[in-house]
């Protein structure tokens, strides 16, 4: 079940970085992706 | 050269920021990993891995020690846990206390003093609390973790919507699946928590113990607080105890709910021939009223909301200004253990854990003073 949820994540996080990197002129929207991918990460590695 | 778009520039930065943050706040989460030492005195016979009682806990977050202090007297056995929720700490550190400090005359104390292992490895989002603290003993200050209620979601995830308990088919919010207080008698192949409730459970069956003890703390608010739980079958033992803790302390004695699955004080005592017992201090880090949890606020248990909320009567026990202070707690928990000693008398023998200090000289003297120094 753990590795169902693994993948879940991981997919938001590509779609995290995939949309940071494609939004123009938009600075608050790019911290809020880059606040939301620490904790994708941070489960996503298993850390919290 | 070809111009760097400025959104790219800024996505760039961010994913550096974002990998900075990830390494110093995995370093600060993983250090929870580390656990606290516990230096065994002169009591102490041996140690045991919970996993001998449960093989599926082997090599996993819920594998913990067992330590047996055996008079080499035969007679009757306590067993006490600490640390079922590691954000409950007077029960973590009276367990510590007893294995570094008491030498039984008579009968066996074992001692599971991080019942939940894994759970002290995390703090409970959203509630701001400190990852350890401090307790100043004869030879220096000690850090003990300050954990989660219930099992690391790393080590136990994701949860149901909804648990079922397995034995009894009580439903209970989802994130309860976590909790060790909610899983007894526990499933040999169940998920961690139920795995190390199975072992404790088999533990308690294969030794015969006599009495077990889980101790808690609860918030100041709560009705179920400076209180003992008693299993109907540990009833009599619990109210000939209290007669006794009564000239010391304030405190009452609870019946275990026939219908509230889960907990020590009803499946142990359903599931094996142990008098189970539960108690509860009051620990102001616990509740909804209180201000910042800091590492100073869960060992002097101090809080100015607290306080107010007492003026107001909203407590179910008397809270002084100066707080409910750990020694304090440790103090009725130590008290009552060895009470509940001095109260058996059944068919098993005797158990006298020696030497012990009396309520008083725990609070006067702090509970630092019968804790090991460190080394």
């Amino acid at each position: 079940m753990q590795i169902v949820y693994l993948i879940i994540v991981a997919l938001v996080l590509v779609l995290v970085v995939v949309n940071m990197f494609k939004k123009k002129d938009n600075l608050f929207f790019q911290i809020d992706a880059a606040l939301v991918m620490i904790t994708l990460l941070l489960r996503l590695l298993l850390i919290k | 050269m070809k111009k760097i778009p400025r959104h790219i520039l800024t996505a760039s930065l961010l994913c550096v920021f974002v990998a900075v943050m990830v390494v110093v706040l995995g370093i600060s989460f993983r250090s929870m990993k580390e656990a606290e030492p516990i230096y065994p005195g002169p009591g102490v016979t041996g140690q045991e891995m919970l996993s001998k009682y449960c093989p599926n806990l082997k090599g996993t977050a819920g594998d913990t020690e067992i330590y047996i202090l055996d008079s080499g007297v035969p007679g009757a056995s306590m067993l006490v846990l600490g640390g079922t929720h590691p954000n409950e700490p007077s029960g973590f550190i009276s367990a510590i206390s007893l294995i570094e400090t008491v030498k039984p005359v008579s009968g066996i104390l074992y001692v599971i003093p991080r019942a939940n292992a894994s759970a002290f490895t995390c703090n409970d989002p959203q509630e701001g609390s400190p990852q350890r603290f401090t307790i100043q003993t004869a030879g220096g200050e000690r850090w003990f973790r300050f954990g989660s209620r219930a099992t690391n979601p790393i080590d136990q995830w994701p949860d149901s919507e909804v648990y079922v308990h397995a034995s009894s088919g009580q439903t209970l919010s989802g994130s309860e699946i976590r909790n060790l207080n909610r899983a007894y008698p526990g499933r040999e192949d169940g998920t961690l928590t139920e795995r190390v409730a199975y072992g404790i459970t088999q533990f308690i069956k294969q030794h015969n113990v006599t009495i077990t003890v889980d101790l808690h703390e609860a918030s100041p608010e709560y009705t179920t607080v400076n209180a003992i739980v008693a299993h109907e079958d540990a009833m009599d033992l619990a109210t000939l105890s209290l007669w006794e803790l009564e000239d010391v302390m304030k405190i009452s004695v609870e019946a275990s709910p026939k219908n509230l699955h889960g907990l020590t004080h009803r499946e142990l005592g359903d599931y094996t021939d142990t008098l189970a017992l539960l108690m509860e201090t009051a620990n102001a880090s616990q509740g909804r009223l209180h201000g910042t949890v800091s590492a100073e606020m869960v060992v002097s248990g101090q809080d100015k909301f607290y306080y107010r909320a007492g003026q107001y009567g909203a407590l179910t026990v008397d809270y002084p200004e100066t707080g409910i202070g750990m020694s304090e707690r440790c103090a009725r928990h130590i008290s009552a253990l060895n009470e509940f000693c001095k109260s058996y008398d059944g068919p098993a023998g005797t158990i006298d854990l020696g030497e012990m200090p009396s309520y008083k000289e725990i609070i006067t003297n702090g509970i630092g003073a019968y804790l090991a120094s460190p080394k």
